[in-house]
């Protein structure tokens, strides 16, 4: 009787073990890595979906108000403020400030535990984009630069030294091609791309051995081939590969998109598809073979980059991609073929096509810049938002971003590449500027987004357009700043603003989460200094003038 | 070769100015084109190069000053009445001021370049918008 019962309580235990396990099966059939080194920030976008979302919750939406500074960190250079997004490994900070300055902090004191500049090539101050970083990478016991005269630099990181640097764009060939990005890990490759599409260049990924700095491969984001690009217009056609990519360890795969095809606004001569510009690549990293492309602006003519960031959300059991292009639109795309799942407008003005099928992406009616005539496109240049990432929760469901509406008023031209200098760009206008919306104000908010189908879900308006990427984090919150230096904390189901802070500088970076010792911080690259506030002046009148500045300030609770 | 062809003129103008006797009128002109002795022969009242100067700055300026340099990351250009001297001397070797950064434009535009953007900078100096105050 006793071994019957027995043997009853084992099968009960048993059958209820297989249960639970089939219910985690079934309830997490694809796990996302946002749980993953749940105290570090220690990627661009914190995690290859990226999210830009911290797991932490000791901050949260009961207690954010009584966030204080727990320390400032200044880099001493303001040149073009403060654009990083710093990485956060095991309580220590790893972040670039203007001209190339590397720092290690202390992440619980914000001391400085480390610096590094590289003796740069005088050419750095004769460029167009000048000074400015978006960040540095870690990995292999290493601290990787992307620098402002076009080379791979690799420190050591414990104490900052060099351990290897590679040359690997030369500047005064390619109009100043350099690295605004940081260079991304895929395994023990290590790959990034270059500025580069408002200039007569032909873009292209570089890969090196991460441990070495051997070359590995190279991808030439301009495709060799005449029916894309006639005659020699490749050649100057753009293309660069200007902010991070992903990468997807399971399959080796290297996710990133592509600039705009050059000159920007005018056309003509360059008849033909333009591959690889304003694409996603989908690239094998231990080859930089193309596993598959998926061009969102066939012939681009609105400099409609696809640089931003290539976010990995599942739903109903598929892996899709979410990607903003400056076009206005939201690409969905299956992961595994970059065909398209849905394609919904982020946008309310956009006139350069009347619509994008959702399941072709067959771009209808293009309303295209004509040379000698003044025509008004929306969304402008710099999109309907700039390179400032969005972030996805994966509690509330909801894609948080910046978004504006502005257009541009062009007239398309000729321009002779022989006179373009050094840090001039290929733009092919005679004019220029930024305008409202016809029958409407220029205008700029946060949405929060159904990421798939774009349903809001609510919406704050914004008097200038947010330039700094936005947080979200497992405490109900969303952190975004504005241009003027205001770091505000919503709830993130609600838009509630529950908290702000004034940095006294305009936020034109990536804030992040970490923990150290204990405690969840918040950490705001406060200072403004973009070309983005310059151009935008004409819609925007109040954004002139506004205060430069440059400091990494960290808070947390008392 | 740019002085001598100043000097020429100058030399040209006085016989002229001479024979018809109007000195007053002569130093005025001698005055007006001493003072554009610094930089090349354009006219910076020159239609031609006040239009060539607005296409290179829409290509290549616009981005921080504003259309019509009203004002950006970069202070207005308009309703401003800078020297052309000072004007040539900012594009050619660029500015830092706080985070705000201009590239040196001496190894992009060769000179003449150079003064059609001092010619399109100067004729903003009174669009209808300086009346309104901005
Ligand atoms: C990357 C941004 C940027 C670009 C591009 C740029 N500038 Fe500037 N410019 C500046 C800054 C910053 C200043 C300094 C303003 C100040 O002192 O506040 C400046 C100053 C000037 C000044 C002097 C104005 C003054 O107030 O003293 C002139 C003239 C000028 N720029 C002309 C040009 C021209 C012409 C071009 C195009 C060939 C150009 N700039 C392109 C940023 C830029």
């Amino acid at each position: 009787m006793s071994t019957n019962r027995e043997l009853f309580h084992a099968i009960i235990v048993l059958a209820a073990a297989l249960l639970m396990a089939m219910f985690a099966a079934f309830c997490f059939p694809l796990r996302s890595h946002a749980d993953e080194a749940p105290n570090d920030w220690p990627k661009y976008y914190r995690t290859d979906d990226a999210w830009r979302y911290s797991p932490l919750e000791q901050i949260n939406a009961s207690n954010v108000a009584k966030l204080k500074v727990a320390w400032i960190h200044q880099p001493g250079d303001i040149q073009m403020g403060l654009q990083a997004t710093p990485i956060v490994i095991d309580g220590i900070v790893y972040y670039v400030g203007a001209n190339n300055n590397v720092f290690a902090v202390d992440g619980s004191t914000g001391k400085t535990l480390w610096h590094y500049q590289p003796d740069l090539d005088p050419i750095v101050t004769k460029v167009f984009y000048v000074a400015a970083s978006r960040g540095v990478t870690v990995g292999h016991g290493m601290v990787y630069l992307g620098s402002l005269d076009g080379r791979y630099i690799a420190l050591d990181q414990k104490t900052g030294k060099v351990k290897w640097e590679r040359q690997i764009t030369d500047l005064k060939t390619c109009y100043g091609c350099l690295f605004s990005s940081p260079p991304q890990l895929a395994g023990d490759i290590l790959y990034g791309g270059t500025t580069g599409g408002d200039q007569p260049q032909a873009g292209k990924i570089f890969a090196v051995n991460a441990i070495t700095g051997e070359p590995a491969w190279t991808f030439d984001t301009i495709k060799d081939d005449r029916k894309s690009w006639p005659g020699d217009t490749g050649k100057v056609g753009g293309g660069g590969a200007w902010m991070p990519g992903v990468y997807d360890a399971k399959t080796d795969t290297i996710l990133i998109g592509t600039s705009n095809a050059a000159p920007d606004f005018f056309p003509a001569g360059r008849e033909g598809d333009n591959l690889y510009t304003a694409t996603l690549l989908a690239i094998e990293g231990k080859t930089g073979q193309l596993k598959w492309h998926y061009q969102e602006v066939p012939h681009d003519t609105w400099d409609y980059d696809a640089a931003y960031e290539i976010m990995t959300i599942q739903h109903e059991g598929k892996d899709l991609l979410v990607h903003l292009n400056k076009g206005g639109y939201v690409f969905v795309l299956d992961k595994a073929t970059g065909k398209p799942y849905n394609i919904w407008p982020l946008a309310k003005h956009i006139n350069w096509t009347s619509g994008i099928d959702p399941k072709t992406g067959e771009i209808k009616d293009r309303y295209e810049p004509k040379a000698g005539e003044a025509r008004t496109i929306c969304p402008y240049l710099l999109g309907v938002r700039s390179w400032n990432a969005a972030s996805y929760n994966p509690k509330t469901k909801l894609w948080y971003t910046n978004a504006m509406e502005v257009c541009n008023v062009v007239n398309s031209s000729p321009q002779e590449v022989d006179k373009i200098g050094l840090a001039g760009l290929y733009l092919g206008v005679s004019k220029l500027e930024a305008v409202p919306p016809p029958g409407d104000k220029a205008s700029a908010r946060l949405d929060a987004r159904d990421p798939i189908t774009g349903k809001v879900k609510w919406s704050i308006d914004y008097e200038l357009p947010g330039l700094g990427s936005v947080l979200s984090t497992a405490g109900n919150l969303v952190f975004n700043g504005d241009v003027r230096g205001v770091f505000h904390a919503y709830d993130a189901e609600t838009g509630k603003e529950l908290w702000n802070f004034n940095t006294g500088s305009g936020i034109r970076s990536g804030s992040v989460s970490y923990a150290a010792g204990g405690k969840q911080y918040i950490l705001v690259p406060s200072g403004l200094g973009s070309h983005a506030p310059g151009f935008m002046a004409s819609a925007f009148p109040k954004v002139k003038g506004l205060p430069g500045g440059s400091a990494l300030i960290a808070f947390t609770l008392e | 070769m740019r002085k001598y062809f100043v000097i020429e003129n100058v030399a040209h103008i006085i016989s002229v100015c001479a024979t018809a006797a109007v000195f007053t009128l002569c130093a005025a002109t001698i005055v007006a084109i001493g003072a554009r002795a610094g930089g090349d022969s354009a006219n910076l009242d020159d239609p031609v190069a006040i239009s060539g100067g607005e296409t290179t700055f829409y290509q290549n300026c616009v981005y921080c000053h504003g259309s019509k340099g009203s004002g950006g990351s970069a202070k207005a250009l308009q309703c401003r009445d800078m020297k052309p001297d000072y004007i040539f001397e900012t594009i050619t070797n660029g500015r830092i001021a706080g985070a705000n950064v201009m590239p040196p434009w001496k190894d992009t535009f060769d000179e003449k370049t150079r003064w059609q953007l001092v010619a399109y900078i100067r004729s903003l100096r009174k669009l209808p918008e300086c009346d309104a105050g901005n």
